[in-house]
């Protein structure tokens, strides 16, 4: 989810005609690292010293060397994702050196955008060559669980280890009463305000959870700020449809009592295009048709000083170190009926078809590890970390920006919704936002939504198990 | 004809051999197109009339025509097919139209002719997905070079992708422009055919340059113009990864055709014996459209 919404950002920036020659050399690219076999030979690192035999021959004989087994991660040819994936792969290089002898892992960066991600998981699942770590997306973890891409965690982590997670974490991975996966970091979603726009319009800007604007005055502060060519809000619309605009969305939807499924997570009708749903897409496209938020904006408008507010994610602030005149800070979500903020990223789950399951879980471990997971990469992608001791070690955690999206995560974080329908759901969804920001129907928009889905659900005999 | 009596000269033992040396080169190429074409889609049939969802802890039933009775009752499925049919009957003339022209101003002795060419051709060669999205940076409605020149030159913006009425349109364009140079050279081969006794004959005949396009050039291109026209909408009917790459069937299923839904219900959802049965009923519709051709085309000369 994130690394496909940084891709269009990067392709985006680059912007017009220039942009030609880019893609074509950034296309090509993509195509040769991911043209060669997905098994081991676009291996990244291989632990010094192990000799290059399949994990099939390892499997038959452990005690003979170190066990051998494979983990796909998210590769990127987007510059800030590759520093991600990068940092990644020198967190498992240090397992592997402190497993010398014992476990070595063949890293496997798989360099597409997600939905192709997603596609050769399913594949590879078919197939039955499924890695013994991967890499997910959170809100897929249900649909992976019952698909049986994933094995459960339960045995490997106990309620003890479990409860330094924040909840929102450890609610994106379960499923059925098991845990299927854990992440190093989630993510949380806040106001970017640009302070010169709003402090000429003499707005006081709240810096807490408790204080934030209920949705009335941030609607008013928007369209107040609209004028001589800026834009009161800015939505990521140029992500195109994808799940963010699920993530952006449901937050909304929660806050308003409502929500994507029934509470049983049965059914899709009567909440997705419930009263509640209805309301706040409503609500929303009466922003969109007024011109206080553009269906088709410049992927920097914000950073360009040409919109007073930015409803988006941790991972553009990197992207603001570009743009120095830009004078900028963070408020909390605006909310209709309750504080809510949205959660999840990038999970560990171990391959169902593995036969080396102890070991990953090692490496999961120390992947969702404080000190040699998490911290390290929360430096490099500044994402939210996943476990409350990592926020200590991460001093710029106790300071704004960053201090908001811990408070939320603490206090307002819900995940998206945990259901194997989830892949139809978000597509079908995401389609609806950006029709109804185009213009569409609400009503209908989200009626087309809950039709797929209980279909969809009712396929899978209610995805009973 | 040539083959029949001479083979018969020889003796019979020879013949056979032959025939068995014949099948035997031709073995690698059955083999081939029967693992990875025939085989696979016999299995698509098959798959069409069960309830299979790939990677779902389901038994897969028998579901007999239950596949077919969903969709045709979908109105989405429906649509799809009237976006698909309507995006072929705009595309088919226009590709046709523009590469027949392209290829009579190439046939003449222009300066830079074969420089030219190779243009025009370019576009063929470069992968579909990087044309997409080149062409949606140039359709951007804010940012993108059309909407610029648009405006330059004093009209008003217009929304191309994001509109549901011209997003199709622009889509058609990106297609025309990709794969009407495969056409034209198509049409310049056919054109290079045609002797030029007969239009030396038909200007002796007083013909003018209409009169010997229309009664020279046309018939002589005859059976070229049946095989452009079936492979252009073979294309136009097979429409998907210009709307992958910047619709996603969107906007309001503007632009949702019948390989979209397939991918969409197959691939994304994995409702693989639904997806398996649209994917039967879209070969239907191709085939009966290119055998309909075949007839229009036919006539003495056809194969």
């Amino acid at each position: 989810m994130v690394a496909a919404r940084r891709l269009t950002r990067r392709a985006l920036l680059a912007g017009g005609t220039a942009a030609a020659s880019l893609a074509l050399l950034s296309a090509c690219g993509a195509t040769a690292t991911a043209t060669p076999g997905t098994r081991g030979s676009a291996t990244l690192t291989t632990a010094p010293g192990t000799p290059a035999t399949s994990p099939s021959a390892n499997t038959a004989t452990p005690a003979s060397g170190p066990v051998t087994i494979e983990a796909w991660i998210y590769g990127n040819t987007g510059s800030d994702v590759n520093a991600e994936s990068q940092q990644t792969a020198a967190i498992i290089e240090a397992f592997n050196q402190a497993n010398r002898g014992r476990i070595a892992v063949r890293v496997n960066p798989i360099a597409n955008p997600d939905t192709e991600y997603q596609a050769k998981l399913l594949s590879a699942a078919a197939a039955h060559q499924l890695p013994d770590l991967l890499q997910l997306d959170g809100p897929f973890v249900a649909s992976y669980a019952y698909s049986q891409i994933l094995a459960p965690l339960d045995a490997y982590f106990t309620p003890d280890d479990l409860r330094d997670f924040v909840p929102s974490i450890i609610e994106q991975g379960t499923w059925q009463g098991h845990l299927w996966s854990l992440g190093a970091f989630s993510s949380s979603m806040g106001v970017m305000v640009n302070k010169k726009l709003v402090a000429a319009a003499g707005l006081t800007i709240p810096t807490s959870v408790g204080a934030a604007w209920d949705w009335p005055t941030f609607a008013a502060a928007a369209r107040q700020l609209t004028k001589n060519g800026v834009s009161g809000l800015d939505l990521h619309m140029d992500y195109g449809v994808s799940d963010w605009f699920t993530y952006l969305m449901s937050t909304f939807i929660w806050s308003n009592g409502g929500d994507l499924l029934s509470p049983d997570r049965s059914q899709a009708d009567g909440a997705v295009n419930g009263p509640a749903a209805v309301e706040v897409m409503t609500e929303f496209q009466r922003l969109f048709k007024e011109g206080v938020v553009s269906a088709t904006p410049d992927p920097v408008a914000f950073e360009k000083g040409q919109v007073a507010f930015q409803i988006i994610g941790a991972w553009v602030i990197e992207g603001f170190k570009d743009f120095p005149d830009l004078d900028w800070t963070i408020m909390p979500l605006p909310y209709f009926k309750q504080r809510v903020s949205p959660s999840g990223s990038y999970a560990w789950g171990i391959g169902a078809q593995g036969q080396q399951r102890d070991a990953a879980a090692e490496l999961l471990r120390w992947l969702v590890a404080t000190d040699t997971g998490i911290v390290p990469i929360v430096q490099t992608n500044k994402l939210p970390p996943a476990r409350t001791s990592a926020y200590p070690k991460l001093p710029f955690y106790a300071s704004l920006p960053y201090s908001l999206y811990a408070e939320q995560l603490q206090t307002t974080a819900r995940a998206r919704p945990i259901t194997p329908a989830y892949p139809v759901l978000t597509a079908k969804f995401a389609q609806a936002v950006n029709d109804i920001a185009l213009g569409a129907p609400v009503k209908e928009s989200l009626d087309a939504v809950a039709r797929a889905v209980d279909d969809d659900i009712k396929r899978h005999n209610g995805y009973r198990p | 004809m040539a083959t029949g009596p001479s083979a018969l000269r020889i003796s019979r033992h020879a013949g056979r051999e032959e025939a068995i040396a014949g099948w035997f080169f031709l073995l690698p190429a059955l083999a081939l197109l029967g693992l990875f074409l025939v085989w696979p889609a016999l299995q698509a049939v098959l798959l069409s009339f069960t309830d299979y969802q790939l990677l779902a802890p389901l038994p897969t039933r028998f579901a007999g025509v239950e596949n077919y009775r969903q969709l045709l009752g979908d109105a989405t499925v429906w649509r799809a097919a009237g976006t698909t049919l309507t995006f072929a009957a705009l595309a088919v003339p226009l590709q046709t139209g523009l590469a027949l022209a392209l290829a009579l101003g190439l046939n003449q002795p222009v300066p830079g002719r074969s420089l030219l060419r190779a243009a025009y051709f370019c576009p063929v060669v470069i992968s579909t997905v990087v044309a997409a999205v080149i062409w949606s940076y140039l359709y951007h409605p804010t940012q993108g070079l059309f909407n610029r020149l648009l405006t330059d030159a004093g009209l008003p913006a217009q929304p191309f992708l994001s509109s549901p009425r011209q997003a199709l349109p622009a889509i058609l364009g990106i297609a025309t422009w990709q794969n009407v140079g495969f056409y034209l050279v198509i049409f310049l081969a056919g054109l290079q055919q045609i002797a030029p006794q007969l239009y030396e004959a038909a200007a002796v005949d007083g013909a003018n340059g209409w009169q010997q396009f229309r009664f020279v050039t046309v018939p002589q291109l005859r059976r070229t113009t049946s095989f452009v026209v079936i492979v252009a909408t073979i294309y136009a009917l097979r429409l998907f990864t210009e709307v992958y790459v910047t619709t996603k069937g969107g906007p309001f299923g503007a632009t949702r055709t019948l390989i979209y839904l397939v991918w969409e219900e197959g691939v994304a959802f994995r409702h693989t014996g639904y997806a398996a049965a649209l994917a039967v009923l879209f070969f239907l519709l191709v085939l009966a459209i290119t055998l309909l051709q075949r007839r229009l085309f036919g006539g003495e000369r056809g194969d």
